[in-house]
């Protein structure tokens, strides 16, 4: 889920940046150091969208860099155990299938996709019903429940279940050709 | 020694002694070699009896636990799965995912709710969106075999100061940006993250409510009947199309069912209304 968030960070900037375009400065660097990152509190952040405030520079002894303490307002993603999610299928093995909802990857393994699915292998490897009527391949679009979350320097893994009721495939690829 | 000898042997000339000496000698090599080769064949006989004994006894015993072993070993599953009436009656193969779901089970009292339902006027009437989710919810007939469902209760791990955005209101402030970005792109050092991408297109998926701001005024009502802000974004995103469908997938709801059936049912025909006028 996306959240608007403020949040709080010491920017260091080199004595060069100083003058009457500093703050312009500090909120590139801003946006360098923090978009795409990725924290186990605040999930993702998609993308800085304000400034609250600047606080006073303090030098830092023996160098010329000065902190400054900025809040910025930013807009993060993050997912939740128990949320639902609607994400598209990258990979599918036989292992499970793994699929990405916005910036974040989930693994659905097959022990949490439905007992009369059964993996098909082949040039598309997929899941599929004994009737045939519903098939996850690559591409597939699948509503899933975020049951596990493991938080990465660079990026949130999270495992998922489709073996709920109203979850499993909502678009497939395969259908429309 | 010849005289004693002759004396002894006074019969027998010395010459034929020494060879009566030797024969009785071999005579008597003979007889033991016989004594003790006449038991060899019945200590063998014997022996292979008792090896045969064996094999037949071994084989025997094989054969038996052949017979009790299959029913033995799953005896411990089926015991496992004395826990789940219908998943007791499944086939082999679906026992090691039973077991699974034995072990990490511990939301139980989710399951005979999800089961009194049955999801079958939903995935039978409709060929939607939640049509074919719950389709292939249902597929797996066995719902009773579910995975875990962890409550969703994001207000105790976020911080205070986080306001909750639908999807429709994040691609809004994010298409915002990226359409600055295009200004903003002539600095070659600011470059756009591949997660603002990923989560702009997931964002905008499937169509969102092209007016967040009417969205919002329709769903907030239910807040002062206890959903939280978490759980209203999370009915806007899913698109959701009947109340039951929001009390499966948002099961911390199931609390206030009660009140919140009929305020829910209002809210979510005005946000048809919305998305069909899209």
């Amino acid at each position: 889920m996306f959240f608007h968030i403020v949040l709080e960070r010491n920017m260091q900037l080199h004595p060069r940046h100083f003058g009457r375009d500093l703050r312009d400065k500090l909120v590139s660097k801003l946006m360098k150091d923090v978009e795409g990152t990725c924290s186990g509190r605040h999930g993702f952040v998609v993308a800085i969208t304000g400034i609250e405030s600047v606080g006073k520079g303090l030098i830092r002894d023996g160098t010329g860099f000065v902190t400054f303490p900025v809040k910025y307002l930013c807009v993060v993603f993050r997912p939740f155990k128990g949320e639902i999610l609607e994400a598209v299928v990258t990979m599918v093995n036989k292992m499970g299938f793994f699929a990405e909802a916005g910036p974040v990857q989930i693994f659905v393994s097959n022990h949490l996709i439905p007992d009369d699915m059964e993996f098909q292998s082949g040039d598309v490897p997929n899941y599929t019903t004994s009737d045939g009527s519903v098939k996850i391949q690559k591409d597939s679009e699948v509503r899933l429940k975020i049951i596990g979350t493991r938080v990465d320097a660079t990026e949130i893994f999270c495992i998922g279940t489709i073996k709920d009721d109203f979850l499993g495939v909502i678009s497939d690829p395969g259908s429309t050709s | 020694m010849h005289r004693r000898l002759g004396k002894k042997l006074p019969i027998n000339p010395p010459g034929l002694c020494q060879i009566s000496i030797i024969l009785h000698f071999f005579w008597e090599i003979k007889v033991t070699a016989v004594v003790l080769l006449l038991p060899l064949p019945l200590l063998l006989k014997e022996l292979c009896a008792s090896v045969l004994a064996s094999i037949v006894l071994i084989r025997c015993s094989q054969k038996e636990m052949a017979e009790k072993g299959g029913k033995g070993f799953s005896l411990p599953k089926g015991s496992l799965k004395g826990k789940d009436d219908n998943s007791a009656k499944s086939k082999q193969g679906r026992k090691v995912q039973i077991d699974f779901e034995d072990v990490s089970d511990p939301l139980e009292p989710n399951s005979p709710k999800t089961n009194g339902k049955v999801n079958t006027p939903i995935s039978k009437g409709d060929s939607g969106k939640g049509g074919k989710a719950s389709k292939a919810a249902s597929g797996g007939k066995n719902s009773v075999t579910k995975a875990p469902s962890p409550e969703f209760k994001i207000e105790e791990e976020l911080p205070k100061n986080v306001k909750c955005l639908m999807d429709c209101e994040a691609a809004e402030i994010l298409q915002g940006i990226q359409d600055r970005m295009v200004v903003i792109s002539a600095d070659p050092s600011i470059k756009i993250p591949i997660s603002f991408d990923s989560g702009l297109t997931y964002a905008k998926r499937g169509g969102t409510f092209s007016n967040p701001q009417s969205v919002r005024k329709i769903l907030e009502p239910l807040i002062k009947y206890g959903v939280s802000e978490g759980e209203m974004c999370m009915v806007a995103n899913l698109k959701v199309e009947s109340d039951d469908e929001v009390f499966a997938l948002v099961p911390s709801l199931k609390s206030e069912e009660g009140k919140l059936r009929d305020p829910l049912k209002t809210a979510l025909n005005e946000l048809a209304k919305i998305q069909s006028s899209v």
